[in-house]
C-alpha cells in the first residue's frame, strides 16, 4: 500500500510537471494580451503529429522532433497573432478573443481528425517501455526525461522573465498596459512574441510526451481543461503558481486514476479545484 | 412604455408574416429538412437562453450544458424508472436545473469570482456534472440512457416530426419572446447596467446578487426545456452528447456570430449556420470526416473578425446609417462590447 502511494506521487509529479509547463504557455499569454486560451492544448496536439509524420515519415526518433517542432509552432502561433489576435485585441474585445480561440480550437481538432482520421496513434521511441528502480518504486525512463527537460526550461524562462530586458518588459505590460506603453515598450512586439513563446514551448511539451501517450485528435483538450483549473487554481496569471498547481494536480490526477473508479478519475482534480475557490478564491497564490 | 408602441408597424408585419411561414411550412419541406429544422429551433432555443446570461448580463457562462443535460437526464430517469410522463418530468427538470444554476451563481457570487475565472468556474461544475453522471449506474454511465420509440402524445413521443416541430416552434418562439420582455422592461435594463460595469450597477442600488440570481434562473429554465426536447426528440441521451463543453463551446460560436446581446442574433445564426453545416456534411462529409467543420470554423472565425457584434449588429448598424438620411431613428439595440474588470 505505502509502495502504491509512492508510485502515485513520483507518477502524479512527473505528469503534473508537464501539466504545469503547458499552464505556463497558458499563464503567459494571459498575462500579456488577456487572452484566455482555448486552445492551447490543441496546439500541443500538433506538435505531437508533428512529432508523429516525422517519425513515420524518417524514422526520427521523437526527442529530435523538437527541433522541428518548435519552430513549426512558433511561425503558426505568430501568423495566428497576426491574422486573428492582433485585429481584435486592438478594438478590446477581449470576449471576442476568447471566442475566437474556441474557434481555433474547433479548427486545430477538426483539421488534425481530417489528416489523421480518428485512428488512436502511437509512437514507439527507443526509450517507450524503458524505466529504471528508484528503491522500490519504477520510474519510466521517458517520463523522467520529460520532467528534467520541462524543469530546464522552466527555469530558463524564468531567468528571461526576471533577468533580461524583454523579460522586464514582459513583466511590465502584465503589470500596466497603460504606463508600459508609455514607458516606450513596444506593445505589439512583446505580445506577439510571448504569444508565440507560449504556444511554441507546446512543441517541446509534445514530442516529450509522444512516447507514451496516445495521439488523438482530442488529445489535448484534456491538457487545455485541466490548464484551466491550474490557473485557477494558482491564482490567474501566477507563473511560479502554475508550477506548483500543476503539481497538485498532477498528483490528484495520479490518485484519482489509482483509486477512484475509471469515469471518476478526474473528479478529485476538479474537487480540488472547487474547494480551493470555496477558501481560497483567489487561488492559492494570487494577491487580489 | 407598452408593447404597442415598442413596436414599428414594418417589424410587426415582418414578424407576422415570419410566424405564418414558419406555422405553414412542415406542409413543404420533406422529412429531411423537417429534421434540420427541428434542430435550428432547438439550437435557438439554447443560444437564445445562453443570451440571457451571457450576451445580456454578461456573465461568461460556460456551464449552461448543465442545463440542458440536467433537463434531459431529470426527465428521462423519471421516464424510465417511474413511468412518469416527460410532459411533467419536464417541469421537474427545469427546477433541478434552476436549483443547479443558482447553486453555481450563489457560489461564484459569494467568493467574488473574476469576470473570466467565471467562466472557468461553470466549466469545471460542468465537467464534474459529466463525470458524475457517467460513473451513476442508473443514468447509464457512459453509455447513455435509450428512450422507447413509440407514438405516444401523453408520453411526449411520436411517430412523426410534424408534432416535435410544433411543440420545440412553440418553445423556441417563447424563449425569444421572453427575452424580447426581459429586453424592453426594467429587469433587462438592470441586467445589461450588471454588464456594462457591475461596481457603478451596485453603487446605483441594483441588488447584484439578485438579479444575476434571476438571470440565471431564467436561462436555466428554457435550456431545461430544450433538454427534455432533445432526449424525447432523439430517443437517446449520453453524457457526452448532453453535457460535453463541445456542445457549450458551439452554443457560444453560434451566439457570437449571430451577436451576443442582440435579440435576433442567435436566432439569424442559427438560420444560417445550421444548413450551412448541413449543406457542406453531406457534401464533403462522407470522405473527408472533418472537412465541414474546418471550413466552418473559418468562417465563423472570419464573421468575427470582420462584424464583431455578429450579422446582427452589424446589419442594424448598416441599417441605422441608411435610414439616418430621412426618418426618425428608433431605439437601436445597445451593441457595446463587453467589458472586463482588470484583474
Amino acid at each position: 500500500m505505502l509502495i502504491l502511494i509512492g508510485q502515485c506521487l513520483i507518477q502524479g509529479l512527473m505528469m503534473g510537471s508537464i501539466f504545469g509547463f503547458v499552464t505556463i504557455g497558458m499563464v503567459l499569454i494571459y498575462r500579456v494580451t488577456k487572452l484566455l486560451n482555448f486552445s492551447h492544448g490543441a496546439w500541443l496536439m500538433v506538435a505531437m503529429y508533428v512529432s508523429y509524420v516525422l517519425f513515420t515519415k524518417f524514422r526520427l526518433e521523437p526527442y529530435f522532433s523538437v527541433l522541428v517542432a518548435f519552430p513549426v509552432l512558433l511561425l503558426l502561433a505568430a501568423l495566428v497573432y497576426y491574422v486573428v489576435m492582433r485585429p481584435l485585441g486592438m478594438k478590446g474585445h477581449i470576449i471576442m478573443m476568447c471566442q475566437v480561440s474556441l474557434g481555433l480550437l474547433w479548427i486545430l481538432e477538426n483539421s488534425a481528425l481530417l489528416i489523421f482520421k480518428a485512428d488512436y496513434r502511437s509512437v514507439q521511441s527507443v526509450l517507450s517501455n524503458s524505466k529504471f528502480y528508484v528503491g522500490p518504486l519504477i520510474v519510466k525512463t521517458p517520463l523522467f526525461i520529460a520532467f528534467l527537460t520541462v524543469g530546464t526550461i522552466a527555469i530558463v524562462l524564468g531567468w528571461v522573465l526576471y533577468k533580461t530586458d524583454f523579460g522586464l518588459s514582459v513583466r511590465a505590460l502584465s503589470q500596466n498596459e497603460e504606463a508600459a506603453k508609455l514607458m516606450g515598450i513596444s506593445i505589439g512586439r512583446v505580445q506577439l512574441l510571448v504569444f508565440a513563446i507560449g504556444i511554441g514551448i507546446m512543441g517541446i511539451a509534445g514530442p516529450l510526451l509522444v512516447p507514451w501517450i496516445v495521439i488523438t485528435p482530442h488529445a489535448g483538450a484534456e491538457f487545455t481543461f485541466l490548464g484551466f483549473v491550474i490557473l485557477i487554481l494558482a491564482g490567474l496569471g501566477n507563473l511560479n503558481g502554475a508550477l506548483i498547481g500543476g503539481l497538485i494536480i498532477g498528483i490528484a490526477e495520479s490518485f484519482g486514476s489509482t483509486f477512484m473508479p475509471g469515469a471518476l478519475a478526474s473528479v478529485p482534480s476538479y474537487l480540488i479545484f472547487i474547494l480551493v475557490l470555496c477558501l481560497r478564491p483567489q487561488g492559492l497564490f494570487g494577491a487580489r | 412604455m407598452t408593447m404597442t408602441q415598442s413596436v414599428s408597424r414594418r417589424t410587426f408585419t415582418a414578424l407576422c408574416t415570419g410566424v405564418l411561414v414558419l406555422i405553414f411550412l412542415p406542409a413543404f419541406v420533406s422529412p429531411y429538412w423537417l429534421r434540420i429544422l427541428n434542430f435550428i429551433l432547438m439550437w435557438i432555443l439554447w443560444c437564445t437562453s445562453l443570451n440571457i446570461t451571457m450576451g445580456m448580463t454578461g456573465m461568461f457562462n460556460m456551464g449552461h450544458v448543465i442545463n440542458i443535460g440536467l433537463g434531459a437526464y431529470t426527465s428521462t430517469y423519471l421516464f424510465l424508472n417511474f413511468g412518469i410522463s416527460p410532459w411533467i418530468g419536464m417541469i421537474a427538470g427545469c427546477i433541478v436545473a434552476a436549483l443547479m444554476a443558482m447553486f453555481i451563481t450563489y457560489v461564484a457570487f459569494r467568493y467574488k469570482i473574476a469576470h473570466l475565472a467565471y467562466g472557468l468556474i461553470t466549466m469545471g461544475f460542468a465537467f464534474i456534472m459529466m463525470y458524475i453522471i457517467s460513473a451513476v449506474p442508473a443514468l447509464g454511465e457512459v453509455n447513455g440512457l435509450n428512450i422507447p420509440r413509440k407514438n405516444d402524445p401523453f408520453m411526449f413521443l411520436f411517430g412523426d416530426g410534424v408534432p416535435y416541430y410544433y411543440i420545440i416552434l412553440i418553445f423556441a418562439a417563447g424563449t425569444v419572446a421572453l427575452y424580447w420582455i426581459i429586453d424592453k422592461r426594467k429587469l433587462g435594463i438592470y441586467f445589461k447596467a450588471i454588464r456594462e460595469n457591475e461596481r457603478a450597477a451596485e453603487a446605483s442600488g441594483i441588488n447584484i446578487l439578485k438579479y444575476k440570481l434571476i438571470s440565471s434562473v431564467v436561462s436555466a429554465i428554457p435550456a431545461a426545456i430544450g433538454g427534455t426536447f432533445y432526449a424525447q426528440y432523439i430517443g437517446f441521451i449520453d453524457p457526452h452528447s448532453t453535457m460535453g463543453i463541445m456542445l457549450v463551446v458551439q452554443m457560444i460560436l453560434f451566439t457570437a456570430v449571430g451577436g451576443f446581446g442582440l435579440l435576433w442574433g442567435p436566432t439569424v445564426a442559427c438560420f444560417v449556420l445550421i444548413p450551412l453545416g448541413e449543406k457542406l456534411n453531406s457534401i464533403l462529409g462522407v470522405e473527408y470526416a472533418g472537412a465541414p467543420q474546418v471550413i466552418y470554423g473559418v468562417i465563423v472565425i472570419a464573421v468575427i473578425l470582420v462584424m464583431p457584434d455578429g450579422i446582427v449588429g452589424w446589419l442594424s448598424h448598416r441599417w441605422s446609417l441608411y435610414r439616418c438620411r430621412s426618418v426618425r431613428l428608433l431605439p437601436l439595440p445597445e451593441v457595446t462590447p463587453l467589458k472586463i474588470d482588470k484583474p
